[in-house]
């Protein structure tokens, strides 16, 4: 029984189905925060200290994510915040009436950073709608490409972006006695990193100049060449499809492609030793830090990477190919596992627009799943995207995210779900390179250029928070070039027996109606795709996006987003300001960096009044380049 | 060979493309180019017009530079002694005074404090393709030749989606002129002849303003929110 909120049963098949009796089960009681004003108002009044600070952008393109703070200086605690993605996005009204096949490169467009999952979540809807099954070896290099985005973007966030938070040039101006602490403070893991204090990290970390910083520039790029090997191109391949790939793959590329990873099995034990250290280092220099980004650890991801064996794209059998992923789909609530079928997670799934610029929709059109489980109004296959832009208020509309919610919950995604969750699962297929203990996740990396085999173990920690956001992160970088080895392996056994099919060939029938849905995942977390198809063509596409996921408006009820409540968890910690004028505002930073933001992902073209796309022209994003 | 090309014929043009374009002396780089419109000042229209230019000059190459300027900086640092020995930059101006105005400006370089170049890597490792931000982060890298410049074009901010609308709606040109203030294939045009000419011969006689680093247009928040209470600070 995995839900607490949503009017949902099983029966002794586990099937869903709506509790009897229950008059209006999907109905829910709206709240505005106007109590939260007056109290805020209130305090005010009486306290000089309080500040608002706008943190606009918030990193990571264009300024499409700003975030509103309200901080009490004196009490070191955050009172308020509100989250908004200031851009629209229009990506399900762009493929609405448009051929299927255009689906995974329209969509593709989504995000300029993830430039790969969205047209494989789309590839797996239209599978599932059309019923197409891919080949094994399509499969196979499906996943080694999903790979390549994630040793491209976990680093990057890590050492690029979140990097220079924890940096001695930041350290030193926002917590000199964090940095007096830093520069005596011996490393546990010299032996993987070669640092012998915290301080001689931290000053690595410092950008532009710090040589883990510019490392982490160049294992970047060796992770988008090996995607191009294999992809042609990236972001945005041209050779994801429906039913495949349309590459071509021989042992000599697979080999070339090996010899990408291998440059990546010194750096994985790295960025496990560094951010073990430095995140280590934080949380018992000040113990305050276990509050940063501090959240219950309820985080839902869909898994990724499928097995050959095992998927064959239909939504009858997901919650069997589900399981057999490389991670492992699942719900955590508050750090405790509620399910791993695909089924519970896309019948909890709703999307709510009370906070956001979007009309509520009527139509009902699916009131259950192909398999017959019940769905709400709320749900992605129900759901219109009516855009509805507006002044920003507070106590009503302030976002073009809109607010998914599981069982009723708001919840994270990220890179460090997919490791939380397979590590809790127990389920991964078994493999030399990856093993899931139900408490934990072993990675065995390889030997590489200068240093010996090493295994790894990830378990969950007491507390949930930026910096474990960002070490389970560290970790993933693992996670997944061990994942990578395993589907290398794969598919060199495949082509060595004779296989070279990647694609299954399809037609569109231009008549019927059927819908699918694409679970998969971006380098930061859960990411679906829904479709409907009608007479051949797309009817409704709708996309839930890692940062929408995380960045979400209040729910109609006045639960904050993710991002919202784990900042308000947020002590503040920073202690060399005198007042307003020179605060950083940095622990607040770290805790909204921790989550990745990719606004991009959820944001990227506005449309003004009915019909008028607008973008900002000097940031021509690299999406549309071929 | 790239396992993914299955065209020979196009992987040896692009061998073709690569050879040229490392032992060209000057290169015209377009930072934001997009296919979808073709009278765009930034699009199709602007490299026909180059490439019409430039027969008769097979030192100068154009290439496409929107990428992330990380990116743009990698392919620089890889070419080593065979980078280009001037190089200009078109693309859209980072403020727009004047409709359809096109400037020229003389690459002075200069240095940033880390966390305002920082800025700008953040916007270039995550999508976003910004002439400014190229011109920064390139010259940060140390990638820019001693003959740098860039021409820029003033695009109104609703400049692309408006463009894309008319196409879409069929609207006729004199109404789109209209509406965004200025003539586009005219300004592309303008865009190629100036580009043109100064990757052919240069700007000898100095007649060109400089702009370095403290010139360039701060990394600004795309959207403003409200600020309220007793003290207040943005942090961008």
């Amino acid at each position: 029984m995995c839900f607490e909120n949503l009017p949902v049963e099983f029966d002794e098949q586990g099937n869903a189905r709506l509790k009897d009796g229950v008059k209006n089960p999907y109905d829910y009681q709206t709240r505005t925060p106007e109590e939260r004003e007056a109290r805020l108002k209130d305090l005010a009044g009486r306290n000089g200290q309080l500040v608002d600070i706008d943190y606009d952008p918030v990193t990571r393109v264009a300024g499409a994510l700003a975030f509103h703070t309200t901080v009490d200086l004196e009490q070191g605690v955050v009172l308020d915040t509100n989250s908004m993605a200031t851009l629209f996005r229009g990506y399900e009204v762009i493929l609405r009436g448009r051929d299927p096949r255009d689906a995974a490169f329209i969509s593709s467009r989504a995000c300029g950073v993830c430039g790969g999952v969205h047209s494989t979540a789309s590839a797996l809807s239209i599978e599932m709608a059309l019923g197409i099954r891919p080949p094994p070896l399509g499969i196979v290099v499906r996943n080694l490409l999903l790979s390549c985005e994630y040793l491209y973007d976990n680093p990057l966030h890590l050492f690029v972006l979140a990097g220079p938070d924890f940096s001695e040039s930041l350290v030193r101006q926002t917590n000199p006695e964090i940095w007096d602490k830093a520069e005596g403070a011996a490393t546990r893991h010299k032996d993987l990193h070669g640092y012998a204090t915290i301080g001689a990290i931290l000053h690595d970390l410092n950008p532009l100049t710090g040589k883990l910083y510019l490392e982490a520039l160049q294992m970047t790029r060796v992770a988008r060449e090996a995607y191009v090997l294999l992809g042609g191109k990236y972001p945005h391949p041209e050779t994801i499809i429906p039913g495949g790939v349309t590459t071509f793959v021989d042992i000599t590329v697979l080999n070339e492609f090996y010899m990408k990873m291998v440059k990546f099995f010194d750096y994985a034990k790295k960025c496990v030793g560094l951010w073990d250290d430095v995140f280590d280092f934080f949380l018992e220099a000040d113990p305050r830090y276990l509050d940063c980004g501090r959240l219950d650890a309820t985080m839902v991801d869909l898994g990724q990477w499928d097995h050959e064996d095992h998927y064959d794209a239909t939504y009858a059998n997901c919650n069997d190919w589900g399981v057999k992923r490389w991670s492992t789909p699942g719900v955590l609530v508050g750090g405790k596992l509620v399910t791993n079928r695909l089924t519970d997670i896309n019948v909890g799934l709703e999307e709510f627009v009370e906070h956001s610029y979007y009309e509520q929709w009527e139509d009902y059109p699916f009131k259950t799943d192909p398999a017959g489980n019940p769905l709400s109004p709320n749900h992605p296959w129900n759901k219109t995207t009516i855009p509805r832009p507006g002044s920003q208020n507070w106590k009503e509309r302030y976002s073009w995210a809109t607010t998914p919610t599981w069982d009723r919950r708001t919840f994270e995604a990220g890179a460090y779900a997919r490791v939380y969750l397979s590590a809790v699962s127990g389920k991964l297929p078994p493999s030399p390179f990856v093993e899931s203990t139900g408490q934990s996740l072993r990675l065995r990396v390889a030997r590489g250029e200068a240093l010996p085999e090493r295994t790894f173990e990830w378990s969950p920690p007491l507390v949930w928070n930026a910096f474990e956001r960002n070490r389970a992160r560290a970790y993933a970088v693992a996670f997944n070039l061990m994942v990578t080895m395993e589907n290398l392996t794969r598919a060199m056994e495949l082509v060595k027996a004779g296989e070279t099919r990647v694609a299954t060939p399809f037609e569109i029938p231009p008549e019927g109606h059927a819908i699918g849905v694409g679970f998969w995942g971006a380098g930061r977390g859960f990411l679906s795709h829904h479709c409907e198809i009608r007479d051949g063509l797309l009817a409704n596409y709708q996309i839930v996006t890692p940062s929408t996921i995380n960045a979400c408006p209040r729910t109609p009820w006045g639960e904050p987003g993710p991002y919202e409540r784990s900042v308000l968890n947020t002590t503040i910690v920073e202690s060399n300001f005198k007042d307003d004028s020179d605060f950083q505002g940095i622990d607040i930073l770290r805790a909204i960096r921790s989550f990745d933001p990719c606004m991009p992902c959820t944001t990227h073209v506005m449309v003004e009044g009915s019909d008028r796309v607008v973008t900002r022209e000097v940031t021509t994003c690299a999406c549309g380049i071929d | 060979m790239p396992a993914a090309s299955t065209d020979p014929a196009r992987g040896a043009r692009a061998a073709r493309a690569a050879r040229a374009a490392r032992a060209a002396r000057a290169v015209v780089g377009v930072v934001g180019f997009t296919p979808v419109v073709a009278d765009f000042p930034l699009g199709p229209r602007l490299m026909a017009g180059l490439e019409a230019r430039l027969p008769g000059h097979p030192q100068v190459s154009v290439r496409n530079m929107s990428w992330s300027p990380i990116h743009i900086v990698q392919q620089f640092q890889d070419l080593g002694a065979d980078r280009p020995a001037r190089i200009v930059l078109v693309g859209a101006a980072a403020t727009c005074a004047r409709a359809g105005r096109i400037r020229v400006w003389r690459w002075t370089g200069g240095r940033l404090p880390d966390a305002a170049v920082q800025a700008r890597v953040y916007e270039a490792v995550t999508g976003v393709v910004d002439l400014e931000n190229t011109l920064m982060i390139g010259e940060r890298f140390g990638i820019w030749p001693a003959e740098c410049y860039t021409v820029e074009v003033e695009l109104p901010p609703e400049t692309f989606g408006t463009m894309v609308m008319a196409e879409a709606e069929a609207r006729p040109g004199p109404a789109l002129r209209a509406e965004i203030g200025f003539d586009p294939g005219a300004a592309a045009d303008r865009l190629a002849s100036r580009a043109a000419g100064l990757a052919i011969r240069g700007d000898a006689a100095r007649a060109v303003a400089a702009k370095g680093a403290r010139d360039l247009a701060p990394v600004a928040s795309f959207h403003r929110t409200r600020v309220t209470g007793t003290k207040t600070r943005r942090h961008s």
